[in-house]
């Protein structure tokens, strides 16, 4: 905001410099467009909008026409009338309406210096499937560049909201945005992603994958470093959080960052749900994810090395359960598991009416046949089918994957080592975790390095009162 | 002068958890408080023990106050010139290796008493000391903020432990315990006790990575909490299993956990024993880690081209030759005890470099003087 307070002041007669001052409190936005427009009596008109917040045609239609036809050096009533125009008498003032979609007309002194008309933006709301939600809003990110910028901008009504914007080198020639708001994303940050989106446009890199193969600290890691997503409440959160968002032209996705370990457990519905309820969601999720990699590994510990571990009636069941498997418990849980990443990836990649019948289809009828058949005992279903749920419970489906890719990992040492086995594999991730980074943020934050007072606020969520530090 | 960069700093708060996970959180094997000669004097002693831990902390904190952003490593050629220095950082190397491998015996024991009976302990080892080897690839950070979870992990644990062992905590065990019976004897058991406990370089080495010069007070307090954390762990002990048979037993801990683990109910049958694996081998593999560090330092401090992974992965060779080297359990002991007192020459060796720089600094004083 500092920009903003230092571009603020009042218009002058000179409407270049006007315009000069509100472009000064856009500092780097590219999405500030620029029209000039003679009216009859050869007086030269300035028109300022945000492209793709504002209505193209209504401006053509309500703003440029008239002025075109006009005769006199003051903009005509219909303007007035047809656009919702009010005076405006700062570039403070102007920015502000320009972003809410209005088109900011300056005129030569001698008649109304400046008007913000307003010709709100068409409706960019739509459903998002991939990241789906039951509380919230459903807006997402679209495939034009400009409609995104739009987005976001009708969601962040700040002028401090910056777009830096980048062209492929090569290939495709696509548009990159970096967005983040001036003065709340830290500098190093900015700085950092500015250079990585630079490198990435230079390569060639054009989609969403490829520049987080690029973005990434650890290219051999198989935990993902940056959060995607094409909700325009998250990444609105996010940036409101001091993150940078990237956003490919041509693509719905935007890749966030810095991120942690714990934002990958955050859903956009959890502001919408009362703190103790998303808390407890919150909680349950890290309890998913330990559940996921452990589970399995556990069950195949237990069976081969430690079956004294069990509860004695636990015990017999599970031993009665598995008499008639003749296969090492290692291959029972390989074959089950490959089976459920078989359905996974059927289900996502048929139709959503067609998906369901696959997961019917594989998950009771092949199941059941492959206890009958003696291929895997009942407990083994049980197991697998929890930590398939389980996986499934965290919100971003990037790290659903990794997940589900590490635990085989966990699965090998445990097969070979027992629980031994799967306490270095956690080990192992701990200490591979710990190493990485997001754009320079420690991904283990806030437990490594530890910082038990952001606990609260990290991993659950406070109520708005304790986070703002408010009174009633 | 080499300054250390941004990425090699660490915390108070990550030394002093460094520091705790190398006293294996207050729990060494809790039968070695029988096998003092007085053990009805047992929380005196180890009150004594802690305490003299304390102090014995100061001459380390001070000679490192003393080079602040330097190793040891880097500071001793000035002190004992260059072959001095250079016999005593080699020195080092071996002794940070051979606490190295001290530190994962009793892990590979226990895992092999009751976990993994069938499989080669040099297998088990192997594998402790790759990962411990990958711990090291991303420098003193990496450590301490694995250490930082490792011991969020192991506090976790320790407390299940304690509080499914609180029905069975007698507390006249704290009344009958704290006799004195002289000074000698006293002495005799703290000692024992004190070299038990007694952290290896971690302060001497890892102190210059943290910018807070003024240590004292997190340090005191962190032996403070081992103290505690270890007397109420062998008040537990004590309490099931009594006086004698503790002696006899390889790890009165680990069948503490395995009785509660049967009789409380609170959790399933023998679960115990996961949770003090968990316990076990998480402080003692970042101790391992925080040794191999030391001695991967010191072999880039020989050869200053060779990255610290690379010297780590040498360490980490010659650690596993070490470990796997004594075959029958009486060689082990001995091999064990050996580098018990190697440790505990951390102090003097401290004291008599802090006694040198004090006499080089008044030489230099006095020539200053002169040539004033």
């Amino acid at each position: 905001m500092q920009k903003t307070n230092e571009a603020a002041g009042t218009f002058t007669a000179d409407i270049r410099t006007n315009a000069e001052r509100v472009r000064a409190i856009f500092a780097e936005n590219s999405d500030l467009a620029e029209r000039a427009v003679t009216s009859a009596d050869k007086t030269e008109h300035l028109l300022l909008f945000i492209e793709g917040l504002a209505d193209k045609e209504a401006i053509q239609r309500f703003v440029i026409l008239p002025l075109a036809a006009s005769d006199c050096r003051t903009p005509p009533d219909a303007l007035h009338a047809a656009a919702e125009a009010s005076p405006i008498s700062s570039p403070a003032q102007a920015a502000e309406h320009l972003c809410r979609g209005s088109v900011l007309l300056l005129s030569p002194r001698g008649c109304v210096q400046a008007l913000a008309l307003r010709t709100p933006p068409t409706d960019t709301g739509n459903e998002a499937s991939p990241e789906n939600i039951v509380l919230g809003s459903h807006k997402r990110l679209q495939n034009s560049y400009k409609s995104n910028v739009a987005i976001l901008r009708d969601s962040i009504r700040n002028p401090a909201l910056a777009f830096a914007e980048f062209t492929l080198a090569e290939g495709t020639k696509t548009k990159v945005a970096l967005c983040y708001i001036d003065g709340v994303a830290d500098a190093k940050v900015v700085d950092t992603a500015k250079r990585r989106v630079a490198y990435c446009a230079q390569s060639g890199a054009h989609s969403v994958s490829e520049f987080i193969e690029l973005f990434k600290e650890d290219r051999l890691s198989p935990f993902p470093q940056y959060v995607t997503s094409e909700r325009a409440d998250r990444i609105t959160e996010a940036l409101l959080r001091g993150c940078v968002a990237v956003i490919p032209d041509g693509s719905p996705w935007a890749i966030i960052a810095p991120v942690t370990f714990t934002d990958f457990l955050k859903s956009p519905e959890d502001s919408h749900t009362p703190w103790i309820y998303s808390s407890v969601i919150r909680l349950l999720r890290l309890i998913s994810v330990i559940i996921t990699i452990t589970a399995p590994a556990l069950y195949v510990a237990v069976m081969s090395f430690h079956p004294r571990l069990l509860p004695v009636e636990l015990m017999i069941s599970a031993a009665s359960g598995r008499a008639a498997v003749p296969l090492p418990a290692i291959a029972e849980v390989v074959i089950l598991e490959v089976f459920i990443e078989l359905i996974r990836e059927a289900s996502t990649s048929m139709p959503s009416n067609v998906g369901s019948t696959i997961s019917i289809v594989g998950g009771i009828v092949i199941g059941e046949a492959a206890i009958t058949a003696g291929l895997v005992s009942p407990l083994l279903v049980v197991i697998v089918a929890i930590s398939a749920i389980t996986s499934f419970t965290i919100p971003v489906y990037s790290m659903v994957i990794s997940l589900r890719t590490v635990r085989f990992f966990s699965l090998l040492l445990a097969s070979l080592f027992g629980f031994f086995g799967l306490m270095i594999s956690l080990i192992f991730m701990t200490i591979h975790m710990v190493s990485l980074k997001s754009m320079g943020t420690e991904y283990l934050f806030p437990v490594a390095p530890l910082r038990p007072k952001r606990w609260m606020r990290d991993i659950l969520r406070l109520p708005i009162r304790v986070v703002k530090g408010g009174g009633k | 002068m080499k300054s250390l960069t941004s990425n090699d700093r660490i915390s108070t708060l990550q030394l002093c958890i460094l520091l705790m996970m190398s006293m294996r959180l207050g729990a060494p094997n809790t039968n070695i408080s029988y096998h003092t000669p007085y053990r009805y004097g047992f929380i005196t002693n180890s009150v004594i023990a802690l305490a003299f831990t304390a102090a014995a902390l100061i001459p380390i904190l001070l000679l490192a106050s003393k080079f602040p952003d330097r190793t040891l490593y880097e500071y001793s050629p000035e002190l004992l010139g260059k072959v001095g220095g250079g016999i005593l950082n080699a020195l080092i190397i071996l002794a940070a290796i051979g606490i190295a491998s001290s530190e994962m015996r009793p892990t590979v024991s226990i895992l092999r008493s009751y976990l993994l009976p069938e499989t080669p302990a040099a297998v088990t080892t192997a594998l402790i000391i790759a990962t411990a080897c990958y711990a090291l690839r991303g420098g003193v950070n990496q450590i301490a903020r694995s250490g930082e979870i490792f011991f969020v992990i192991s506090a976790v644990c320790l407390a299940v432990v304690l509080i499914m062992a609180m029905p069975y905590i007698d507390t006249g065990f704290f009344a009958r315990h704290l006799g004195f019976a002289g000074v000698k004897k006293s002495a005799e058991a703290s000692f024992s006790i004190f070299t038990s406990f007694f952290p290896m370089g971690i302060l001497l080495f890892f102190t210059p990575f943290t910018k807070k010069r003024k240590l004292y007070l997190p340090v005191a307090a962190s032996v403070g909490a081992v103290a505690v954390i270890f007397i109420t762990l062998a008040a537990a002990v004590e309490s099931v299993f009594g006086t004698v048979m503790p002696s006899e037993m390889f790890s009165p801990l680990f069948e503490l956990s395995k009785i509660i683990g049967n009789d409380t109910g609170l959790m399933p049958e023998r679960s115990g024993i996961i949770f003090m694996v968990i316990y076990k081998l998480l402080p003692q593999f970042v101790s391992c880690a925080a040794a191999l560090y030391i001695a991967a330092l010191g072999i880039v401090s020989f050869v200053p081209r060779m990255s610290i992974g690379a010297a780590g992965v040498i360490a980490s060779l010659c650690t596993y030759a070490m470990l796997i080297v004594p075959e029958s359990s009486v060689e082990m002991i001995a091999v064990e005890r050996f580098w018990d007192v190697v440790k505990f020459s951390f102090l003097p060796m401290s004291l008599i470099l802090l006694g040198i720089f004090a006499i080089k600094n008044r030489r230099k004083a006095k020539e200053c003087a002169s040539v004033g």
